[in-house]
């Protein structure tokens, strides 16, 4: 159960992160989709508040509960997959949130500079890592070199991962340009409004 | 929309969202629990790592293959 649960999870983020690379989808650029939200509030003559709307507030608390949500599950499927797990998986959770929230405060503007998709592409390769290597132990399978073969399926998974983003980007290669215009005419349209 | 039905697909979009990573997942569990419980599988035991690793990879492929395949993408090409 928990293998399958962190295959569901890994498969999802690194999906999310390969069609992100590959151009299928858009890269994650808040400032850009502030920046455009900006200008069109303008383009149609609202005035832009500065100030908290709790509109705003309520739905950026429910993204990230359920972001949150999520990784409660993946704390869980890490603990339940030994004696003692859900423990020191939580005492880990806990640990991580903390330094998270230091390390987010002491040190915020080189941490912005971190892209967004390759974390998420990583983070998608090591729960796919995992949850097959678990998988396969509840099944009776017994890895060659056991839990070395971490690193070996981890590798594998990143070369299976560039191959498929190098093949979709030739199968399509307009997409890739496609998502770049778009965003280059998203801050295009940002400069008219403001000229 | 039925109430009990938007919390199964809250559920589901919660958990993974995509119907082709579900069923390939949920289907190379069936296979595997198959070889390692049915005596007539035996012998496939042997293969069962391949047989996950090659079954991820195929389900990745697959839902990718279905995003390619999607008439927005196809009509940015």
């Amino acid at each position: 159960m928990i293998g399958f649960l962190l295959l569901l999870f890994g498969l999802k983020w690194l999906k999310n992160a390969i069609q992100r690379y590959s151009g299928l989808k858009f890269l994650h650029d808040e400032e850009a989709i502030y920046a455009a939200n900006i200008a069109q509030a303008r383009a149609r003559g609202e005035p832009v508040k500065t100030g908290l709307a709790p509109f705003g507030v309520l739905l950026s608390y429910k993204s990230v509960l359920l972001e949150g949500l999520e990784v409660a599950f993946i704390v869980l499927s890490f603990g339940g997959s030994g004696a003692n797990g859900i423990g020191l998986a939580a005492l880990g959770a806990a640990a991580a949130g903390l330094l998270v929230i230091g390390v987010g405060a002491l040190v915020q503007a080189p941490l912005q500079r971190i892209p967004e998709n390759t974390l998420k592409f990583l983070v998608g390769i090591m729960l796919t890592t995992f949850g097959t290597f678990w998988s396969g132990e509840s099944f009776g399978i017994t890895w060659p070199f056991s839990d070395l073969f971490l690193l070996l399926l981890a590798a594998l998974y990143l070369v299976a991962s560039a191959l498929l983003i190098t093949a979709i980007k030739r199968r399509k290669p307009r997409v890739a340009l496609a998502t770049t215009t778009s965003q280059a005419s998203i801050l295009s349209q940002e400069k008219e409004v403001r000229s | 929309m039925n109430i009990i039905l938007k919390i199964i697909l809250a559920v589901y979009n919660f958990f993974v969202g995509d119907l082709v990573i579900l069923l390939g997942v949920t289907l190379l569990m069936v296979v595997l629990a198959l070889i390692h419980f049915l005596g007539a599988l035996a012998p496939l035991r042997g293969g069962s790592g391949i047989i996950l690793i090659v079954g991820v990879l195929a389900t990745l492929v697959a839902t990718l293959g279905r995003e390619v395949m999607r008439p927005e993408n196809k009509q940015k090409v």
